[in-house]
């Protein structure tokens, strides 16, 4: 049955909510185990895969931050704050190296930061993606590009890295990115409403930690039990919504659980996107020029500039394909592509009329009241 | 000694003068109007006669002519976060009908935006693009991560600039003259050339002028590059600063504390906090704001050399520890008693990484380091009393050192 | 006593407001009390008082809706927000309103709202107390006067005060630093209000603004702030004697609604049988 079947994929899931302990278990019986941080999610985890390591997100958390505002201003998003102190406190001491995407201003300084500070403990190292996915330019910078960090992680972890084992490495993550956008087809059926936001991003997050060869059959294996649910003939509850924002930094599971209280049904989002936007990459050829040619034709982002894919088209897509009667925009505090993109994304909304609303959020909950009663209030405008 | 006005001063306003009216006359003589950010190689535009306005430096007038604080009302009111950068709000006010100094900037056929500059500058220009419909190039310039800029960034520099060299063919209907863009590359290598040797004589003990007058000089390295006129006035820059080191003139006077200003300066308080140090026998000898414009352009190879030293010059595209070693360097050749931070609110590509800097040169170094808390545009954000309230303490602390017999310098 | 009322509750953080609306769906009767620190106290005193006004009996409350910020605590048929009530409640007291401006207690509200009462957007202001009755409340303690005479006091004034601090806290000492430098009370009233009037305008124009204009809340009450508002917009403000009790109204009325659904849908199911 879906409910029970689902509460498993859960709870396999929430074992990597600890990523510490994961990889801990991981490591066990392995031959030389590495594992590779990566700051979520633009990061293509096929060149750690390659290497031979595991590829895991560095996630941040609601940890009090005090050591690390020695090093980080506090006009920063939270994420940039709480990996630095847990950076600060070891907690990645474990890893072989951190990658960081150039995603904003943000990110790229404290890498650098990162780099001047944490470079005896740890690789810090840039996955220096384009700005621009729009031109063929692009696509040959981000290819060398990669060719350099793998050239870089094989250093470190004195291994080869060969284009043949970059080439599994990609039919992996290609397996990932197929499962999870299964994934969020069933979330769209009446039983898939079931699937809280909370739980949604359980299940996308887990895959930035666990191991693809365990997760993908994890969610296959689920998927495969889901077959009649298409037309299970179940109604769901709660207005069905659209969220769209960036999520390298994730609610608290307390402030995620708002939605549903407050009769929103989210049926599609964009969270997360990055490499899961990436869809399949192809896996015959320089596979460093795949990677680099599926990230440019990804969908739009809020962080990359691409002159024909525009971001209000991608928001409307995901509303026609839930069938969603408004967008909540997810930002976290002091993110400025957020900020800027919510502008114009409100506009866009307005013209045609579609209710939305914005709300903006830290990885800590602390007071959940306001935002309960502006979700609440929009679910009552859209009753 | 009698206090003596810089005379470039009056040649750099008519020439800045000059330009303003002449991009507002643009439309009316048929020209096409273009905004650039001021990372941007605009040496191509010169090169394609292409009049250029640059919104950064028009948002920073707003600052100082106290235009600020309404215009980020006007912004905020208009749906874009007190949480964004200022320049872009004070730019948003003004295109929804607020005050500017210039009446604003002329409508743009086509605007360029380099990302050298932050990640900031592309939102912005998309917010342009939408508001006039006009064209948008967008030029990448990575991030810099390493020391050594790679390979496939200059490569991929040069690409892009060989693009927008066929959009602006297809924007002024001519071809693009290859020739005149090495002509005006050398023009540019000139003027920055005057301009780091204005910047080496200004960094003499005791500084034959005052940082104010430097920024008030800045106009023409920013918004003419590739003019003969630029060229002139930082010549004329170089040969009265000469004078003045070779007459031992002082331009502040008295230069008990000899500070250096990292960050875009509070251009709304700039006037009032130099006031204040004054007072407390303190002067800003130098700011880290004017090396962005230091190049050392090779006109033989304009595309690879524009791409390389438009990506490498500015350290808003640099790395941290980049950053560090340059300013240290710079303190030392200032010869400078303190360093003094902004940490601006809504600039993070200017401003994350301070903490480090504060660190690193305290302890390398031995200089006291202070840091003010402000922002680029938005007085709101900025408390005076606070802010003048820390530079006094911190010029106590200096007094202090120097009765106890100065830095301890730490091995250099 | 077959006669059937509805109530509503709204639960703010200083204060508790209930309103009665009898069938037809009119105001009948208030009360207002403070909130204190137990809800189901302020609830009791709320309700009793209006009842009491009302010259009815508690049994005849058919239907009781919360809102306001302890609404999920309070014993109720419904609980709707704050946001929704306070736009039915502005519409019954002034049909022709299309943008409201609420200020509470302790957050700031800006609704547009339809001509059926329906809620098309809004903005809330409820990360600090800069700006609301708890802000005030403790700068008329610094400048000690009455709250009541804040506005009155402003009204004496030509020149006002400039106050630039966002934060009650730092605003609370710029005020002492103000007195001290011997500027005068009514300055100082009047800066205050110009400065928060400012903040609300600026919360209006994100959410777009539309004529009429209503003001609710307690803060209504400060004829200053009216004038420095309405100074601002160029357009006077609706304020009714009602403007505390918009929200405890709109919560009645949608109270009133919600049981004629019910008691309809009760019709429709028993026809079928």
């Amino acid at each position: 049955m879906p409910n029970e079947a689902f509460s498993r994929v859960l709870q396999a899931c929430k074992t990597t909510t600890n990523p510490g302990a994961y990889i801990a278990k991981w490591r066990a019986g392995r031959q030389d185990p590495r594992a590779i941080g990566f700051f979520p999610t633009y990061v293509p985890t096929e060149l750690i895969i390659a290497a031979g390591a595991l590829p895991v997100g560095v996630w941040g958390g609601s940890i009090a931050v005090s050591h690390a505002n020695a090093y980080i201003q506090q006009f920063t998003c939270s994420i940039v704050r709480s990996v630095t102190e847990y950076a600060l406190k070891g907690t990645f001491d474990g890893l072989e190296g951190v990658l960081f995407p150039p995603i904003c201003d943000s990110v790229k300084l404290i890498s650098s930061s990162w780099k001047l500070n944490f470079s005896e403990r740890f690789l810090v190292e840039m996955v220096n993606l384009p700005e621009r996915l729009d031109s063929e330019a692009s696509v040959n910078y981000l290819a060398s590009e990669l060719r350099r960090v793998a050239e870089v992680l094989s250093q470190r972890l004195g291994r080869p890295l060969s284009d043949d084992s970059l080439r599994s490495a990609i039919a992996l993550c290609n397996r990932v990115r197929a499962v999870q956008e299964r994934f969020y087809r069933w979330r769209q059926t009446a039983a898939g409403a079931q699937a809280t936001l909370a739980d949604v991003c359980t299940v996308i997050k887990a895959g930035t930690v666990m191991d693809a060869e365990e997760y993908v059959p994890l969610l296959e294996e689920f998927l495969a039990s889901t077959a009649g649910d298409a037309q299970s003939g179940l109604r769901a509850s709660g207005v069905p919504i659209v969220v769209t924002g960036l999520a390298c930094q994730l609610p608290h599971a307390n402030f995620l659980a708002l939605f549903e209280s407050s009769g929103l049904r989210v049926v599609n989002d964009d969270l997360f996107f990055g490499m899961r936007a990436c869809g399949q990459i192809a896996v015959d050829g320089d596979p460093y020029l795949n990677i680099a040619r599926g990230f440019a034709d990804s969908p739009a982002m809020a962080t990359r500039y691409h002159s024909r894919k525009l971001r209000h088209e991608l928001v409307l897509d995901e509303m026609q394909a839930g069938g969603a009667k408004g967008v909540v925009f997810l930002i976290p505090k002091f993110c400025e592509p957020e900020w800027f993109d919510l502008r114009y994304l409100r506009h866009e909304m307005e013209q045609r009329k579609i209710p939305n609303i914005a709300i903006d959020f830290e990885e800590d909950p602390g007071m959940i009241g306001p935002a309960q009663t502006r979700l609440e209030a929009f679910a009552e405008t859209l009753a | 000694m009698t206090a003596k006005v810089l005379k470039t001063t009056a040649i750099t306003q008519k020439v800045m003068r000059d330009y303003y009216a002449a991009c507002r006359a643009s439309k009316a003589s048929g020209r096409k109007v273009a905004w650039a950010t001021a990372g941007m190689p605009t040496e191509l535009l010169v090169a394609a006669d292409i009049d250029v306005s640059f919104p950064e430096n028009h948002s920073a007038t707003c600052g100082t002519k106290q235009m600020g604080a309404q215009l980020c009302e006007m912004a905020e009111a208009a749906g874009l976060s007190q949480e964004t950068c200022s320049y872009v709000r004070v730019d948003l006010g003004v295109r929804n009908g607020g005050p500017s100094p210039w009446g604003g900037l002329p409508d743009p056929d086509i605007i360029f935006c380099c990302t050298v500059s932050c990640t900031t500058v592309v939102k912005w220009f998309q917010d342009v693009q939408r508001h006039y419909g006009c064209e948008l190039v967008v030029v990448d310039m990575p991030y810099n991560f390493d020391e050594k800029i790679t390979d496939h960034s200059v490569g991929y520099i040069v690409q892009q600039l060989e693009e927008t060299i066929k959009r602006i063919e297809k924007v002024t209907g001519r071809p693009f003259d290859r020739a005149r863009l090495e002509a005006t590359v050398e023009l540019s290598k000139q003027a920055c050339d005057y301009w780091e040797k204005c910047l080496e004589l200004g960094a003499t003990k005791p500084s034959p002028i005052s940082t104010t007058d430097m920024l008030v000089n800045m106009g023409p390295i920013v918004c003419l590059r590739g003019t003969q006129a630029a060229v002139d006035v930082y010549k004329a820059l170089y040969e009265e600063l000469s004078e003045r080191v070779a007459e031992g003139y002082v331009a502040a006077g008295e230069e008990r504390f000899r500070l250096v200003w990292d960050n875009i300066p509070f251009w709304f308080a700039l006037g009032s906090t130099v006031r204040r140090l004054s007072e407390l026998g303190a002067v800003l000898v130098g700011a880290t704001y004017l090396y962005h414009w230091v190049r050392h352009l090779e006109p033989k190879n304009p595309l690879v050399s524009l791409a390389r030293e438009f990506s490498t010059s500015t350290t808003m595209n640099r790395s941290v520890a980049h950053k560090i070693d340059k300013v240290g360097k710079m303190l030392k050749t200032y010869q400078a008693d303190g360093l003094i931070i902004h940490s601006n609110r809504s600039c993070k590509v200017d401003s994350l990484g301070s903490l480090d800097l504060q660190r690193e040169i305290k302890a390398r170094l031995g200089i006291p380091v202070l840091m003010v808390d402000g922002d680029h545009t938005d007085p709101r954000a900025f408390s005076e009393a606070v802010v003048q309230t820390r530079i006094e303490a911190f010029i106590e602390g200096l007094e202090k050192l120097r009765a106890a017999g100065g830095v301890q310098r730490a091995n250099v | 006593m077959d006669v059937k009322y509805f109530a509503g509750i709204d639960i703010g953080s200083m204060t508790t407001k209930c309103a009665l609306v009898d069938a037809s769906g009119t105001l009948v009767s208030s009360a207002l009390v403070p909130s204190g620190a137990r809800i189901r106290v302020a609830r009791e005193a709320a309700l009793d008082g209006a009842v009491a006004k009302a010259g009815i009996v508690r049994e005849q409350i058919t239907y009781l809706v919360a809102t306001g910020y302890g609404r999920k605590r309070a014993e109720a048929d419904g609980q709707v927000t704050e946001i929704t009530c306070h736009a039915r409640g502005a519409i019954y007291l002034f049909p022709r309103t299309r943008t409201i401006i609420d200020i509470g207690g302790q957050d700031t509200k800006a609704i547009r709202v339809g001509a059926n009462g329906d809620v098309s957007n809004f903005v809330m202001n409820d990360k600090c107390a800069a700006g609301t009755g708890r802000f005030l409340e403790v700068m008329a303690r610094a400048l000690e006067v009455d709250l009541e005479d804040l506005g009155p006091l402003s009204m004496q004034s030509t020149s006002p005060q400039r106050i630039s601090s966002f934060c009650t806290v730092f605003g609370e000492s710029e005020v002492v630093s103000h007195l001290a430098n011997g500027s005068e009370v009514k300055d100082i009233a009047l800066g205050l209000n110009e400065a928060i009037a400012g903040r609300v305008v600026g919360m209006l124009r994100r959410v777009g603004i539309e004529s009429e204009v209503t003001m609710s809340g307690g803060v209504s009450r400060n004829i200053g702030m009216r004038s420095c508002i309405e100074k601002l917009l160029d357009c006077p403000l609706n304020v009714s004697e009602n403007s505390q009790i918009v929200g405890a109204l709109g919560a009645a009325l949608i109270g009133r609604e919600q049981w004629l659904a019910r008691e309809h849908k009760k019709l429709e199911s028993s026809d079928a049988q």
